[in-house]
Protein backbone atom coordinates (compact mmCIF):
# COMPACT_ATOMS: atom_id res chain seq x y z
CA UNK A 1 0.00 0.00 0.00
CA UNK A 2 1.34 3.24 -1.12
CA UNK A 3 2.41 5.82 2.22
CA UNK A 4 -0.43 8.09 0.83
CA UNK A 5 -3.07 5.96 0.34
CA UNK A 6 -4.98 6.16 3.62
CA UNK A 7 -4.50 10.44 3.05
CA UNK A 8 -6.97 9.85 -0.56
CA UNK A 9 -10.37 11.32 -0.18
CA UNK A 10 -12.67 10.13 -2.83
CA UNK A 11 -14.75 12.91 -3.81
CA UNK A 12 -16.70 13.78 -7.29
CA UNK A 13 -14.48 14.32 -10.19
CA UNK A 14 -15.45 18.46 -10.32
CA UNK A 15 -12.39 20.83 -9.80
CA UNK A 16 -15.21 23.45 -8.06
CA UNK A 17 -16.79 20.50 -5.69
CA UNK A 18 -12.98 19.86 -4.32
CA UNK A 19 -12.21 23.13 -3.93
CA UNK A 20 -15.54 23.39 -1.84
CA UNK A 21 -14.61 20.41 -0.23
CA UNK A 22 -11.23 21.93 0.95
CA UNK A 23 -13.26 24.73 2.71
CA UNK A 24 -15.38 22.25 4.89
CA UNK A 25 -12.33 20.16 5.88
CA UNK A 26 -11.37 23.87 7.07
CA UNK A 27 -7.79 23.35 4.91
CA UNK A 28 -7.26 26.91 3.81
CA UNK A 29 -6.32 30.35 4.84
CA UNK A 30 -10.27 31.48 3.65
CA UNK A 31 -8.66 31.95 -0.04
CA UNK A 32 -9.39 28.99 -2.23
CA UNK A 33 -6.72 26.57 -2.59
CA UNK A 34 -5.71 23.78 -5.42
CA UNK A 35 -6.94 20.47 -4.64
CA UNK A 36 -3.97 18.39 -4.07
CA UNK A 37 -4.41 15.58 -6.55
CA UNK A 38 -2.13 13.05 -6.40
CA UNK A 39 -0.42 13.69 -9.45
CA UNK A 40 0.79 17.44 -8.61
CA UNK A 41 1.82 15.74 -4.86
CA UNK A 42 3.78 13.41 -6.54
CA UNK A 43 5.58 15.74 -8.91
CA UNK A 44 5.94 17.91 -5.48
CA UNK A 45 7.97 14.92 -4.00
CA UNK A 46 10.23 14.41 -6.84
CA UNK A 47 12.29 17.45 -5.92
CA UNK A 48 12.69 15.80 -2.33
CA UNK A 49 15.60 13.34 -2.06
CA UNK A 50 14.46 11.86 0.83
CA UNK A 51 11.17 9.31 1.18
CA UNK A 52 7.77 11.28 1.96
CA UNK A 53 7.69 9.72 6.03
CA UNK A 54 10.88 11.41 6.04
CA UNK A 55 10.08 14.28 9.19
CA UNK A 56 10.89 17.87 8.71
CA UNK A 57 10.12 19.39 11.35
CA UNK A 58 8.09 18.65 15.30
CA UNK A 59 6.06 20.79 16.99
CA UNK A 60 7.59 21.15 20.20
CA UNK A 61 4.27 21.25 22.31
CA UNK A 62 2.37 18.60 20.94
CA UNK A 63 4.75 16.73 18.92
CA UNK A 64 2.71 16.79 15.89
CA UNK A 65 5.20 15.87 12.63
CA UNK A 66 5.93 17.71 9.24
CA UNK A 67 6.52 15.51 6.51
CA UNK A 68 7.61 15.97 3.42
CA UNK A 69 4.31 14.04 2.31
CA UNK A 70 2.39 16.60 3.90
CA UNK A 71 4.52 19.20 2.91
CA UNK A 72 3.78 18.49 -0.41
CA UNK A 73 0.24 18.27 0.05
CA UNK A 74 0.47 21.35 1.14
CA UNK A 75 2.62 23.25 -1.07
CA UNK A 76 0.04 22.01 -3.97
CA UNK A 77 -2.93 23.58 -2.26
CA UNK A 78 -0.91 26.78 -1.82
CA UNK A 79 -0.26 26.77 -5.83
CA UNK A 80 3.66 26.16 -5.51
CA UNK A 81 5.34 24.85 -8.68
CA UNK A 82 7.31 21.95 -7.19
CA UNK A 83 10.50 23.34 -7.97
CA UNK A 84 9.68 25.88 -5.12
CA UNK A 85 9.60 22.43 -2.62
CA UNK A 86 13.37 22.60 -1.57
CA UNK A 87 12.46 26.54 -0.42
CA UNK A 88 9.77 25.49 1.49
CA UNK A 89 11.45 22.07 2.88
CA UNK A 90 14.81 24.43 3.91
CA UNK A 91 12.79 26.96 5.59
CA UNK A 92 10.70 24.54 7.76
CA UNK A 93 14.45 22.92 8.77
CA UNK A 94 15.19 25.91 10.12
CA UNK A 95 12.08 26.85 11.88
CA UNK A 96 12.53 23.60 13.40
CA UNK A 97 15.35 24.91 15.16
CA UNK A 98 14.50 24.92 18.93
CA UNK A 99 15.51 28.82 19.09
CA UNK A 100 13.07 29.99 16.28
CA UNK A 101 10.00 29.00 18.72
CA UNK A 102 7.80 28.40 16.04
CA UNK A 103 5.32 27.19 18.43
CA UNK A 104 5.18 30.23 21.01
CA UNK A 105 5.56 32.85 17.91
CA UNK A 106 2.38 31.63 16.05
CA UNK A 107 0.25 30.55 18.93
CA UNK A 108 1.16 34.31 20.63
CA UNK A 109 -0.59 36.98 20.75
CA UNK A 110 2.00 39.00 19.24
CA UNK A 111 0.35 38.10 15.52
CA UNK A 112 3.72 37.38 13.79
CA UNK A 113 4.36 35.68 10.53
CA UNK A 114 7.44 34.11 9.46
CA UNK A 115 8.77 35.78 6.93
CA UNK A 116 11.51 34.28 4.55
CA UNK A 117 14.17 36.11 2.85
CA UNK A 118 15.88 33.86 0.17
CA UNK A 119 19.20 34.82 -0.61
CA UNK A 120 21.23 33.57 -3.60
CA UNK A 121 20.64 32.19 -7.52
CA UNK A 122 18.01 30.01 -6.42
CA UNK A 123 15.56 32.78 -6.33
CA UNK A 124 16.32 33.52 -9.76
CA UNK A 125 15.87 30.09 -11.11
CA UNK A 126 12.69 29.78 -9.42
CA UNK A 127 11.65 33.05 -10.92
CA UNK A 128 11.28 34.79 -7.36
CA UNK A 129 10.70 38.84 -6.73
CA UNK A 130 13.58 40.62 -5.41
CA UNK A 131 12.40 44.21 -7.17
CA UNK A 132 9.36 46.16 -7.82
CA UNK A 133 6.54 45.48 -5.56
CA UNK A 134 8.77 43.61 -3.52
CA UNK A 135 6.07 42.97 -0.52
CA UNK A 136 3.43 43.16 -2.72
CA UNK A 137 1.05 40.36 -4.67
CA UNK A 138 2.00 39.73 -8.45
CA UNK A 139 4.51 36.59 -7.83
CA UNK A 140 3.66 33.06 -7.98
CA UNK A 141 6.63 32.00 -6.28
CA UNK A 142 6.85 34.27 -3.31
CA UNK A 143 3.01 34.06 -2.88
CA UNK A 144 2.64 30.84 -2.84
CA UNK A 145 5.93 29.95 -1.00
CA UNK A 146 4.85 32.01 1.92
CA UNK A 147 0.97 30.73 1.73
CA UNK A 148 2.55 27.59 1.76
CA UNK A 149 4.25 27.77 5.56
CA UNK A 150 1.16 29.04 6.83
CA UNK A 151 -0.72 26.48 5.48
CA UNK A 152 1.11 23.82 6.80
CA UNK A 153 1.58 25.74 10.30
CA UNK A 154 -2.41 25.75 9.87
CA UNK A 155 -2.85 22.07 8.62
CA UNK A 156 -0.35 20.29 9.91
CA UNK A 157 0.50 21.73 13.26
CA UNK A 158 -2.93 22.78 13.98
CA UNK A 159 -2.44 26.15 14.47
CA UNK A 160 -5.79 27.24 14.14
CA UNK A 161 -6.71 31.16 14.89
CA UNK A 162 -8.50 31.59 17.76
CA UNK A 163 -7.90 27.95 19.45
CA UNK A 164 -4.13 27.58 19.15
CA UNK A 165 -3.12 31.09 17.29
CA UNK A 166 -4.47 33.45 19.59
CA UNK A 167 -3.00 36.48 17.64
CA UNK A 168 -5.10 39.19 18.90
CA UNK A 169 -4.74 41.02 15.78
CA UNK A 170 -2.13 39.25 13.34
CA UNK A 171 -0.42 41.06 10.57
CA UNK A 172 -1.05 40.69 6.58
CA UNK A 173 2.03 38.90 6.39
CA UNK A 174 0.18 35.21 7.60
CA UNK A 175 -1.39 35.19 4.44
CA UNK A 176 2.15 35.08 2.88
CA UNK A 177 5.68 36.65 4.15
CA UNK A 178 8.30 35.58 1.27
CA UNK A 179 10.84 38.16 -0.14
CA UNK A 180 14.12 37.11 -2.09
CA UNK A 181 16.81 39.13 -1.10
CA UNK A 182 17.79 41.69 -4.54
CA UNK A 183 21.50 40.43 -6.29
CA UNK A 184 21.37 43.02 -9.08
CA UNK A 185 22.97 46.11 -7.98
CA UNK A 186 23.44 45.01 -4.69
CA UNK A 187 26.66 46.45 -3.18
CA UNK A 188 27.24 44.45 -0.03
CA UNK A 189 27.78 40.43 0.15
CA UNK A 190 24.62 38.65 -0.20
CA UNK A 191 23.18 36.82 2.91
CA UNK A 192 23.81 33.90 1.65
CA UNK A 193 27.71 34.48 1.45
CA UNK A 194 27.47 36.47 4.74
CA UNK A 195 26.15 32.96 6.17
CA UNK A 196 28.88 31.24 4.77
CA UNK A 197 27.24 28.47 2.78
CA UNK A 198 30.05 27.68 -0.45
CA UNK A 199 29.91 29.38 -3.25
CA UNK A 200 26.52 28.45 -5.74
CA UNK A 201 24.81 27.36 -2.96
CA UNK A 202 21.41 29.80 -1.94
CA UNK A 203 19.60 29.68 1.54
CA UNK A 204 16.28 30.64 3.28
CA UNK A 205 16.13 32.64 6.44
CA UNK A 206 13.19 32.34 8.59
CA UNK A 207 11.90 35.55 10.81
CA UNK A 208 8.95 35.90 13.23
CA UNK A 209 8.26 39.11 11.80
CA UNK A 210 5.71 41.35 14.07
CA UNK A 211 4.18 43.66 11.10
CA UNK A 212 5.90 45.87 8.39
CA UNK A 213 6.86 49.83 9.25
CA UNK A 214 7.74 51.28 5.99
CA UNK A 215 10.71 53.78 6.13
CA UNK A 216 9.63 57.00 3.53
CA UNK A 217 12.84 59.67 3.38
CA UNK A 218 13.08 60.84 0.03
CA UNK A 219 15.13 64.04 1.52
CA UNK A 220 17.82 62.15 3.10
CA UNK A 221 21.37 61.88 1.09
CA UNK A 222 23.91 60.81 3.36
CA UNK A 223 23.74 57.49 5.44
CA UNK A 224 23.17 58.79 8.63
CA UNK A 225 20.19 60.22 7.67
CA UNK A 226 19.24 57.51 5.48
CA UNK A 227 19.90 54.97 8.73
CA UNK A 228 18.70 57.79 11.30
CA UNK A 229 15.29 57.74 9.84
CA UNK A 230 15.18 53.53 9.69
CA UNK A 231 16.79 53.48 13.60
CA UNK A 232 13.79 56.05 14.59
CA UNK A 233 11.55 53.74 12.77
CA UNK A 234 13.55 50.98 15.10
CA UNK A 235 13.02 52.30 18.18
CA UNK A 236 9.45 53.83 18.34
CA UNK A 237 7.67 53.02 21.96
CA UNK A 238 5.08 50.15 20.13
CA UNK A 239 7.79 48.28 18.16
CA UNK A 240 11.31 48.99 20.98
CA UNK A 241 12.58 45.73 22.33
CA UNK A 242 15.42 43.21 23.10
CA UNK A 243 14.42 41.61 19.91
CA UNK A 244 16.05 41.18 16.56
CA UNK A 245 15.13 43.19 13.24
CA UNK A 246 14.90 42.81 9.61
CA UNK A 247 15.86 45.95 7.50
CA UNK A 248 15.15 45.60 4.14
CA UNK A 249 17.18 48.85 2.36
CA UNK A 250 15.25 50.27 -1.05
CA UNK A 251 18.03 50.35 -3.95
CA UNK A 252 17.45 54.42 -3.65
CA UNK A 253 18.57 53.83 -0.39
CA UNK A 254 21.20 51.35 -0.59
CA UNK A 255 23.08 53.45 -3.20
CA UNK A 256 23.20 56.32 -0.80
CA UNK A 257 24.19 54.30 1.83
CA UNK A 258 27.15 51.81 0.23
CA UNK A 259 27.82 54.64 -2.07
CA UNK A 260 29.26 56.45 0.85
CA UNK A 261 31.57 53.41 1.62
CA UNK A 262 29.71 51.85 4.24
CA UNK A 263 29.76 48.21 4.50
CA UNK A 264 26.76 46.04 6.23
CA UNK A 265 28.68 45.79 9.21
CA UNK A 266 29.11 49.84 9.52
CA UNK A 267 25.27 50.07 8.85
CA UNK A 268 24.34 47.33 11.88
CA UNK A 269 26.17 49.22 14.28
CA UNK A 270 25.06 52.88 13.64
CA UNK A 271 21.48 51.31 13.53
CA UNK A 272 21.98 49.71 17.12
CA UNK A 273 23.84 52.59 18.34
CA UNK A 274 20.98 55.16 17.41
CA UNK A 275 17.54 53.12 17.65
CA UNK A 276 17.22 53.50 21.21
CA UNK A 277 15.37 55.03 24.07
CA UNK A 278 16.33 56.68 27.25
CA UNK A 279 15.05 54.79 30.60
CA UNK A 280 12.60 57.89 31.19
CA UNK A 281 10.89 57.26 28.16
CA UNK A 282 10.39 53.91 28.16
CA UNK A 283 9.13 54.84 31.83
CA UNK A 284 7.14 57.37 30.58
CA UNK A 285 5.04 54.73 28.50
CA UNK A 286 5.01 52.14 31.23
CA UNK A 287 7.33 49.39 29.24
CA UNK A 288 10.65 50.01 31.48
CA UNK A 289 11.86 46.96 33.15
CA UNK A 290 14.76 46.39 35.07
CA UNK A 291 15.70 42.72 33.82
CA UNK A 292 15.77 44.07 30.72
CA UNK A 293 17.94 47.15 31.27
CA UNK A 294 20.28 44.71 33.21
CA UNK A 295 20.58 42.59 30.18
CA UNK A 296 21.59 44.70 27.84
CA UNK A 297 24.03 46.62 29.73
CA UNK A 298 25.45 43.76 32.08
CA UNK A 299 28.95 41.96 31.81
CA UNK A 300 28.71 40.94 27.97
CA UNK A 301 26.90 44.35 27.09
CA UNK A 302 28.45 45.55 23.50
CA UNK A 303 30.16 48.47 23.49
CA UNK A 304 28.08 50.63 21.53
CA UNK A 305 25.14 49.74 24.27
CA UNK A 306 24.54 53.13 25.82
CA UNK A 307 24.04 53.76 30.02
CA UNK A 308 21.15 55.12 30.74
CA UNK A 309 19.08 54.00 27.22
CA UNK A 310 17.28 51.10 25.90
CA UNK A 311 18.55 49.93 22.42
CA UNK A 312 16.68 47.87 20.04
CA UNK A 313 18.36 44.34 20.26
CA UNK A 314 21.48 43.16 21.88
CA UNK A 315 24.09 44.04 19.20
CA UNK A 316 24.87 45.08 16.13
CA UNK A 317 24.44 41.23 14.88
CA UNK A 318 20.76 41.39 15.65
CA UNK A 319 19.65 43.51 12.72
CA UNK A 320 19.68 41.63 9.57
CA UNK A 321 19.96 43.91 6.48
CA UNK A 322 19.32 43.15 2.74
CA UNK A 323 18.10 45.35 -0.27
CA UNK A 324 15.44 44.74 -1.87
CA UNK A 325 12.93 46.68 -3.99
CA UNK A 326 11.98 48.27 -6.95
CA UNK A 327 15.15 50.89 -8.53
CA UNK A 328 12.86 53.90 -7.66
CA UNK A 329 11.74 55.31 -4.37
CA UNK A 330 12.74 56.46 -1.14
CA UNK A 331 11.04 53.41 0.89
CA UNK A 332 12.59 51.22 3.22
CA UNK A 333 11.53 48.88 5.83
CA UNK A 334 11.99 47.34 9.54
CA UNK A 335 10.70 44.22 10.64
CA UNK A 336 10.02 44.32 14.21
CA UNK A 337 10.50 40.81 16.00
CA UNK A 338 7.63 38.85 17.59
CA UNK A 339 9.74 38.41 20.39
CA UNK A 340 10.66 41.17 23.30
CA UNK A 341 13.76 39.38 23.86
CA UNK A 342 15.33 36.50 22.96
CA UNK A 343 11.96 34.35 22.47
CA UNK A 344 12.65 33.34 18.99
CA UNK A 345 16.02 33.97 16.81
CA UNK A 346 16.44 34.29 13.54
CA UNK A 347 17.46 30.91 11.25
CA UNK A 348 18.76 30.07 7.84
CA UNK A 349 19.21 26.87 5.76
CA UNK A 350 20.83 26.38 2.61
CA UNK A 351 18.24 25.27 -0.15
CA UNK A 352 18.27 21.88 -2.18
CA UNK A 353 21.48 20.89 -0.37
CA UNK A 354 22.37 19.02 2.79
CA UNK A 355 25.43 20.50 4.55
CA UNK A 356 26.56 18.65 7.77
CA UNK A 357 23.35 16.94 7.88
CA UNK A 358 23.41 13.58 10.35
CA UNK B 1 -0.37 23.15 29.83
CA UNK B 2 2.20 21.02 27.76
CA UNK B 3 4.73 21.86 30.68
CA UNK B 4 1.73 20.98 33.41
CA UNK B 5 0.87 17.33 31.45
CA UNK B 6 4.69 16.70 30.73
CA UNK B 7 5.33 16.78 34.60
CA UNK B 8 2.30 15.34 35.66
CA UNK B 9 3.28 12.30 33.02
CA UNK B 10 6.52 12.09 35.29
CA UNK B 11 4.64 11.69 38.56
CA UNK B 12 5.06 15.18 39.70
CA UNK B 13 2.15 17.26 40.24
CA UNK B 14 1.47 20.37 38.68
CA UNK B 15 -1.28 23.26 37.77
CA UNK B 16 -1.57 25.03 34.64
CA UNK B 17 -2.69 28.64 34.83
CA UNK B 18 -4.62 30.74 32.07
CA UNK B 19 -6.27 33.21 31.61
CA UNK B 20 -9.74 33.34 30.61
CA UNK B 21 -9.40 34.06 26.70
CA UNK B 22 -6.75 31.01 26.99
CA UNK B 23 -9.01 28.74 28.00
CA UNK B 24 -9.96 27.30 24.55
CA UNK B 25 -6.03 27.09 23.50
CA UNK B 26 -5.25 25.22 26.49
CA UNK B 27 -7.96 22.57 25.89
CA UNK B 28 -7.28 22.20 22.52
CA UNK B 29 -3.28 21.61 23.65
CA UNK B 30 -4.98 19.11 26.72
CA UNK B 31 -6.82 16.92 24.10
CA UNK B 32 -4.24 16.76 22.25
CA UNK B 33 -2.20 15.58 24.27
CA UNK B 34 -4.40 12.88 25.33
CA UNK B 35 -5.89 14.37 28.42
CA UNK B 36 -9.29 16.27 27.48
CA UNK B 37 -10.43 16.60 30.88
CA UNK B 38 -7.03 17.50 32.58
CA UNK B 39 -7.98 20.65 34.51
CA UNK B 40 -6.10 24.07 35.18
CA UNK B 41 -6.82 27.82 36.29
CA UNK B 42 -8.22 30.29 34.98
CA UNK B 43 -8.41 33.72 35.56
CA UNK B 44 -9.16 37.26 34.58
CA UNK B 45 -7.44 38.32 31.81
CA UNK B 46 -5.15 40.77 31.48
CA UNK B 47 -2.26 40.08 33.94
CA UNK B 48 0.52 42.84 32.59
CA UNK B 49 -1.12 45.50 33.13
CA UNK B 50 -2.64 44.72 36.50
CA UNK B 51 -2.44 47.03 39.65
CA UNK B 52 -0.99 45.36 42.50
CA UNK B 53 -4.86 45.16 44.34
CA UNK B 54 -5.73 43.48 40.94
CA UNK B 55 -3.03 41.12 40.66
CA UNK B 56 -3.89 40.15 44.25
CA UNK B 57 -7.48 39.75 43.75
CA UNK B 58 -6.62 36.85 40.76
CA UNK B 59 -4.18 35.19 42.59
CA UNK B 60 -6.92 34.55 45.23
CA UNK B 61 -9.22 33.21 42.79
CA UNK B 62 -6.68 31.37 41.29
CA UNK B 63 -5.69 29.86 44.80
CA UNK B 64 -8.63 28.66 45.40
CA UNK B 65 -8.63 26.77 42.15
CA UNK B 66 -5.29 25.47 42.70
CA UNK B 67 -6.24 23.75 46.04
CA UNK B 68 -9.12 22.41 44.40
CA UNK B 69 -7.12 20.80 41.63
CA UNK B 70 -4.37 19.69 44.08
CA UNK B 71 -6.73 18.20 46.56
CA UNK B 72 -8.91 16.23 44.14
CA UNK B 73 -12.26 18.60 45.24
Amino acid sequence: MPFDSHRIHDIPDDLLAAIDYCYEQGWTDGLPVIPPVLDRVHAMLAYEGRPPEAVIATHPATTLQLTVHAAAVNAVMAGCLPEYFPVLVAAFEAMDKPDFNFHGSTASTGGSAPLLIVSGGYADDIGMNADVNLFGPGNRANATIGRATRLILRNVFQMIPGISDKSTQGNPGKYSFCIAERARGNPWPLLCQEQDYPEGVSSVTVFAGGGFCNVENHGGNTPEQILGSVADAMANYGCITLGQSVVILAPEHMRIVAGAGWSRKDAQEFLFAHAKRSIEGMKSVGKYRDVEYDKQHGPDAHSLAQPGYIHRGLGPDDILIAMGGGDAGGHSCFIPSWSRGRGSIMQHKPIGVCIDCN
Amino acid sequence: MHDGISFEQLGKRAVVLCTEPFEVTAKNIAKIMGLADYPFMKVQHPIGSCTAPELKARAEVGYRQALAILLGD
